[in-house]
């Protein structure tokens, strides 16, 4: 019954994905007939070269971005709201995206004038070991402290302590280190090349298709760790594991795409409202499919909503996202996966 | 008390129970040696902080002993993978747990963890055993709803029905009565003592509710208070006659009525 229910969810998701998935391909700043598009995809050459250069290498590109990245911080998010048994916990509050901005803010802000012209890969390097300090510190403190909500503050704490430091790095760094970090900080799926695309899918599939396999202590840490254990979970590994795939799973999104808000946090919720499951091999099928969903459609508002450009990632996400949680909060009491 | 003549289910050995901190030891409880046999229900017993969840953790394997050995069926349970443990001991807390979004059904289909595989799906024999555990309970009429929306009873039966879906042949239980009213209560009493015997599993549970547990115990487990605090054990009719159910608090004026099953404040003369 809720089987059936899911599945007709999922189903569904998947023929929207395809839909804004041609969506995104075809709208931008540019014109190109639907025909010509699918000419590029197929593998054939457009009319013109610029057409074929714009379709093959920013908007294919960005539209698998998008897709794996609103993925990939759904199911990070799920991990986490299961591991701390907290709705609110998510990649962005947990500091484990701040961390990374940190690491970006260290490369553009403290080494920028070093460096020179902003090297793509150094930024992402800072991504990454941003985002693995603070996964560190979490792993760290997750051997010592049992309480996951103990735990989740840590998080928040260590999340505010990044944003100090990158505050104090901006304050002490040149306007133009400023501006480009401000303008990374805003979010974007166009960032990924043609090149990077293959790397940035596997960063980002590999921790995805591990998640799958942690579906059932999930389930069990939904009675509590207490209750976990006595079915056979090892709590801390469990633990530890479940941290590392989320944590994996924001980094390589953060390093390529800037700190995406909100898809993490509410997304989950959205999949839990609609399909009507707790039990995670449905809920995070359903989780994966609206995330993806849900990037691509962030990706098309910013392209479609503005002939000046590409809108940031980040101020369209509070706006899908906002009305959700105000939602989710107000109907608590009747929404059965809270109590 | 019946003489066992085959492995008890559980059983404690100069059992030393409390924490370490700081790398000092504190004892909460020691010289705990008994046996909890399959098929019956032992109430453990104690005021406040005499250390009955500490002993319940310990039996369960979360928190490691001071000294001694808890057996299961024979083996000391340090030995024990945490899949094994599970297969050997099964837990019902008293407090709430998350999981509302679930059915009833797949509440108690958790019960089979260490059974199933890496995705955790049901095989048939694991069906069957979920099945069995809802009838056996009463709860099948809600296995299609939310477990947010049980009463605190019917979670409460879920929980045992989860414990029995475990197959485990010892069952512990901290204070599952707690918070549900006087009906409630002897019902979920009486199953406990029902699924003791049909399903001959050895039952331990802690409770404050003593004069409704002791119509369905067989033996009971004191963790006393007063003198040196000590563990007494045995069965409930011998640790009644000889006077020792006074000995559970340390007021010397709260006193065991045998009649009642109950306890109260003796009058005292002085005042």
């Amino acid at each position: 019954m809720k089987g059936s229910r899911s599945n007709i969810i999922i189903l569904t998701g998947a023929a929207v994905i395809l839909l804004l998935f041609t969506a995104c391909l075809l709208s931008g700043a540019v014109d190109i007939p639907a025909g010509q598009v699918l000419k590029v995809l197929c593998g054939g050459d457009a009319q013109r070269r610029s057409w074929q250069v714009i379709v093959s290498d920013t908007r294919i590109p960005a539209a698998v971005t998008a897709l794996l990245a609103g993925s990939a911080l759904a199911v990070a998010g799920l991990l986490l709201q299961t591991v701390f048994n907290n709705p609110l916990a998510g990649p962005s509050i947990m500091g484990i995206s701040t961390g990374a901005s940190l690491g970006v803010a260290v490369v553009m802000l403290g080494l920028g004038s070093a460096i020179g012209t902003m090297s793509r890969l150094a930024v992402l390097g800072g991504a990454a070991a941003g985002a693995a300090a603070v996964m560190l510190i979490l792993l760290m403190f997750s051997s010592v402290i049992r309480s996951g909500t103990m735990l989740l503050i840590i998080g928040i704490l260590v999340g505010y302590l990044s944003s100090s430091a990158i505050s104090l790095l901006n304050f002490f760094s040149t306007q133009e280190g400023v501006h480009s970090y401000v303008i990374w900080g805003l979010g974007n799926f166009t960032g990924v090349t043609r090149g990077m695309l293959p790397l940035f899918s596997l960063a980002c599939l590999i921790p995805l298709g591990a998640s799958f396999f942690m579906v059932k202590p999930l389930d069990a840490l939904l009675l509590g760790e207490r209750y976990a254990a006595s079915c056979g979970v090892q709590v801390q590994r469990v633990r530890t594991l479940l941290l590392l795939l989320s944590g994996l799973l924001t980094a390589s999104v953060t390093a390529w795409c800037g700190p995406i808000a909100f898809i993490g946090l509410i997304v989950p919720h959205v999949a839990r409202l609609l399909t009507g499951v707790s039990t995670h091999g449905r809920l995070m099928t359903a989780t994966a499919v609206c995330g993806a969903a849900t990037g691509l459609l962030c990706q098309w508002v910013s392209v479609a909503c503005s002939s000046r450009g590409i809108l940031p990632v980040n101020a369209i996400t509070p706006i899908i996202g906002v009305p959700v949680i105000i939602y989710v909060i107000l109907q608590r009491k009747r929404i059965f996966y809270f109590n | 008390m019946s003489e066992p003549t085959h492995t008890p289910a559980m059983s404690a050995q100069e059992l030393s129970v409390g924490y370490v901190r700081n790398g000092k030891a504190t004892v909460v409880s020691s010289g705990i040696s008994a046996s909890l046999e399959p098929g019956s229900v032992t109430l453990l017993l104690g005021a406040n902080g005499a250390g009955k969840s500490t002993l319940l953790r310990t039996l369960s394997g979360v928190q490691e002993p001071l000294s001694g050995a808890v057996r299961v069926g024979g083996k000391d349970i340090s030995t024990l993978s945490g899949r094994q443990m599970a297969r050997a001991v099964s837990l019902v807390y008293t407090d709430r747990t998350g999981g509302g979004g679930l059915t009833v059904e797949e509440l108690i289909g958790l019960g089979r963890y260490p059974y199933t595989g890496w995705s955790g799906r049901l095989s048939a024999d694991d069906k069957n055993a979920v099945q069995q555990a809802m009838e056996s309970v009463g709860i099948i009429h809600k296995r299609n709803a939310a477990v947010a929306t049980l009463s605190d009873g019917e979670r409460q039966k879920a929980m045992i029905a989860r414990a029995l879906a475990q197959h485990t042949p010892v069952m512990l239980l901290d204070e599952p009565t707690s918070f549900l009213d006087v009906a409630t209560r002897l019902n979920i009493l009486s199953l406990l003592r029902r699924l003791a015997t049909e399903r001959n599993v050895a039952i331990l549970l802690s409770t404050h509710d003593i004069a409704a547990s002791l119509a369905v115990a067989d033996f009971l487990w004191l963790l006393t208070a007063s003198g040196e605090k000590k563990f007494i054990h045995g069965s409930c009719q011998q640790l009644i006659n000889s006077g020792c159910m006074d000995r559970i608090f340390a007021e010397k004026n709260i006193v065991f009525n045998p009649a009642t099953g109950d306890y109260r404040q003796a009058v005292s003369i002085d005042l």
